[in-house]
């Protein structure tokens, strides 16, 4: 692909249902709304109720948050054939120029589903701890390539017998050092780790390489 | 007409990355409305959406494939034909994204019709334009236009309403010989006198473009 | 049969007047206070019959056109397929309102309209056309009607309605389903190109379309003549409601 040289950074937040993509994303806008210049693509599969939430939540003004319908297939729309939202963002990025952070929730889908390289540049997976402390041994496409590995829902680690030593240990073993947080993201501060974490990426975005001509 | 035969495959499949996966061409409201419910009676959605907009899109490609083919005309010739303003969407929408991955592939006149067409040309135009640039002719451009006309919907109604695939496969190919009978006539006239193109309509199709575009639960796009 | 009718209306003198008046079965003529009459003559239209109908509404006139009764489309002898072509011209600042009766496709015809209407870009037209699929209990034979229309000379509403087995699927879940009723009000307006109608469902199978273009269409299936009418009186009144060019009285 041929990106003009200084488009924002664009950031996708995937997961499987329930695991916090929608409150990740609310909670990011909201500590980076001032410093920087952000809008968002839902990938909801079957309503608006992402798009709508984020409205609700005041995060961003109503108009930087942009909706795609992915025909059934949310993997499909962030991998095989980013043409929807690669249009959304687009659009927004023309819209609200200039941009310097684009992020892109996916649609509660599988353990496999990651985003293209053709319509992100860093990707986030959340999983949560209610899923099975098992999930980061499994392994899989999205926990080995993603570029931070979220843990949501540390809290509730006692109640639902997971062991947060464990999914450490196996995420190390699947990921090498590559960062991983541990969060509440229904707590105050809950995502600080992960802000702290995107600013960084942000602040040294400088633009996607060349394509070879 | 000398690119491979196989690059039409390429542009006929579904898996192409042109967004067409996110569109059901009128499948998800006809099975909202209780329309499509079974293998029969989307047998006959299927007969009738090639018979009509599949023949109208068919012999608009067609007509874009051709050398010197004013592609500006056809758009808006593909809007009269389109009283729907929620398929007109649809259909540059999906024109747009054909466009983005064609040019990458058969670079050269396909950045004129961007450049022409900047809110995304009508389907069946990016079409006629894309399968002229990878080399091939009018009846390529109306075969891949006029299966993607049912191959599309049937895709959406195997997600929607869970049909059998093999069984969905196999109506595509009984219908093979009535998307000939599309073709040969889209093909016949892509030479000739633009206003006189073929354009039937198709009354249910149009109403469920402006049913999905106020449909609050909805799967696909259009 | 073939036949040839032609009106011309002009405006004269602040009134507008038939300046030309010709017509032949089996599309006669006729004026009366209300404006043009189309009255059935001789049993028509039958296979083998090849009408034309010109119309001209000239700068500034008014045209109302109307139909005592239905035309009912019938089989001919000679099995072959009645014909009837329509062309309309309406100048600069004209109206024309075409709101005849509608065609019944009875079993067995072979019809094919074609309808060819070239406005100017400030005339004004309202054009409604009713196809019935068959009289009661009967499955129609074939027909095609085809509305070409031009504002302009730019083309903004090319639309062909199809019936029966010559366009496979046509009554299947796609095209006409089971209805028994198909129509569209046609509605060309000089104020739409600044201030575009917004689409309205009228019902289940009923809908308010804004055109690429100065106009807005209103489409319905019913299940018989009565409700197809009642949905395009509807569309009517949403497409002039907010009267974007002002109606001559």
């Amino acid at each position: 692909m041929r990106h003009e040289p200084k488009r924002p950074l664009r950031v996708g937040v995937g997961g499987p249902v329930g695991s916090g993509k929608t409150a990740l994303v609310a909670a990011l806008c909201r500590s980076l709304a001032e410093q920087f210049n952000i809008a968002v693509v839902t990938n909801d599969i079957y309503t608006t109720e992402d798009a709508d939430f984020l409205k609700k939540q005041g995060v961003l003004e109503s108009e930087r948050i942009s909706a795609v319908q992915t025909g059934c297939c949310p993997h499909t729309a962030i991998r095989d054939d980013i043409s929807e939202n690669l249009e959304a963002v687009e659009e927004l990025e023309i819209r609200f120029a200039p941009l310097d952070l684009v992020l892109l929730e996916s649609g509660g889908d599988n353990l496999t589903a990651t985003f293209s390289q053709g319509l992100v540049d860093r990707q986030i997976f959340v999983l949560d701890v209610s899923g099975g402390d098992k999930v980061p041994r499994k392994g899989g496409p999205s926990v080995t390539l993603a570029d931070l590995l979220v843990i949501n829902k540390i809290d509730l680690a006692p109640l639902v017998g997971a062991d947060l030593e464990v999914m450490r240990r196996d995420s190390i073993a699947q990921r090498g050092e590559r960062p991983m947080a541990f969060c509440a993201l229904n707590r105050p501060g809950g995502a600080s780790e992960i802000v702290e974490w995107l600013i960084g990426q942000v602040s040294t975005w400088a633009g996607p390489s060349p394509a070879p001509l | 007409m000398d690119g491979p035969p196989v690059n039409a495959m390429l542009l006929a499949d579904g898996r192409f990355p042109a967004g067409g996966h996110a569109h059901s061409g009128g499948m998800e409201s006809a099975v909202a409305a209780g329309r499509v419910t079974d293998i029969d009676s989307l047998a006959r959605f299927l007969r009738g959406r090639l018979s009509t907009a599949g023949l109208s899109a068919a012999a608009l490609a067609a007509a874009a494939s051709v050398e010197d083919a004013d592609w500006r005309a056809l758009d808006t010739e593909a809007d009269a034909r389109t009283p729907s303003a929620a398929v007109r969407w649809a259909s540059r929408r999906q024109g747009k994204q054909l466009i983005r991955t064609a040019k990458h592939l058969w670079p050269g006149r396909l950045d004129v019709l961007a450049g022409q067409i900047p809110q995304g040309p009508h389907h069946p135009v990016a079409m006629g334009a894309a399968v002229a640039a990878a080399g091939l002719g009018a009846a390529d451009a109306a075969r891949c236009t006029a299966f993607n006309a049912v191959a599309g919907p049937a895709g959406a109604a195997v997600r929607l309403l869970g049909i059998d695939p093999v069984q969905v496969h196999g109506l595509l190919a009984e219908l093979a010989e009535a998307i000939e009978q599309v073709v040969e006539p889209a093909a016949a006239c892509a030479a000739g006198e633009i206003d006189i193109l073929p354009c039937p309509g198709s009354v249910l199709l149009d109403l469920f473009g402006e049913q999905h575009a106020i449909s609050e639960v909805k799967l696909f796009a259009s | 049969m073939r036949s040839s009718s032609h009106v011309v209306a002009e405006l004269a003198g602040g009134i507008t007047r038939l300046t030309h008046l010709r017509s032949e079965a089996p599309v006669l003529l006729k004026r009366t206070p209300q404006g043009l009459y189309l009255i059935g003559g001789a049993a028509g239209p039958l296979g083998g019959d090849d009408a034309r109908l010109r119309v001209e509404v000239g700068p500034g006139a008014r045209l109302d056109v109307h139909s005592t009764a239905a035309t009912l489309a019938l089989p001919g002898c000679s099995g072959g397929a009645s014909r009837l072509r329509i062309e309309v011209a309406v100048a600069e600042g004209a109206e024309l309102r075409w709101l005849t009766e509608p065609t019944i496709l009875a079993k067995g015809c072979n019809h094919r309209i074609r309808t060819r209407l070239d406005t100017d870009e400030t005339a004004l037209v309202i054009w409604r056309e009713e196809l019935i699929l068959g009289r009661h209990g009967e499955r129609p034979g074939s027909a095609s009607s085809r509305m070409d229309c031009c504002v302009g000379g730019k083309p903004v509403y090319r639309s062909e309605q199809i019936v029966g087995d010559e366009s496979p699927g046509w009554d299947g879940p796609a095209v006409f389903g089971d209805a028994k009723a198909a129509g569209n009000l046609l509605v060309v307006d000089p104020g739409m190109a600044t201030k575009p109608i917004t689409p309205a469902i009228l019902g289940d199978t009923a809908a308010i379309m804004p055109l690429a273009g100065p106009a807005g269409l209103a489409t319905a299936l019913a299940g018989n003549s009565i409700m197809l009418r009642d949905y395009l009186n509807d569309g009517l009144r949403h497409l002039t409601s907010e009267r974007r060019t002002q109606l001559s009285a």
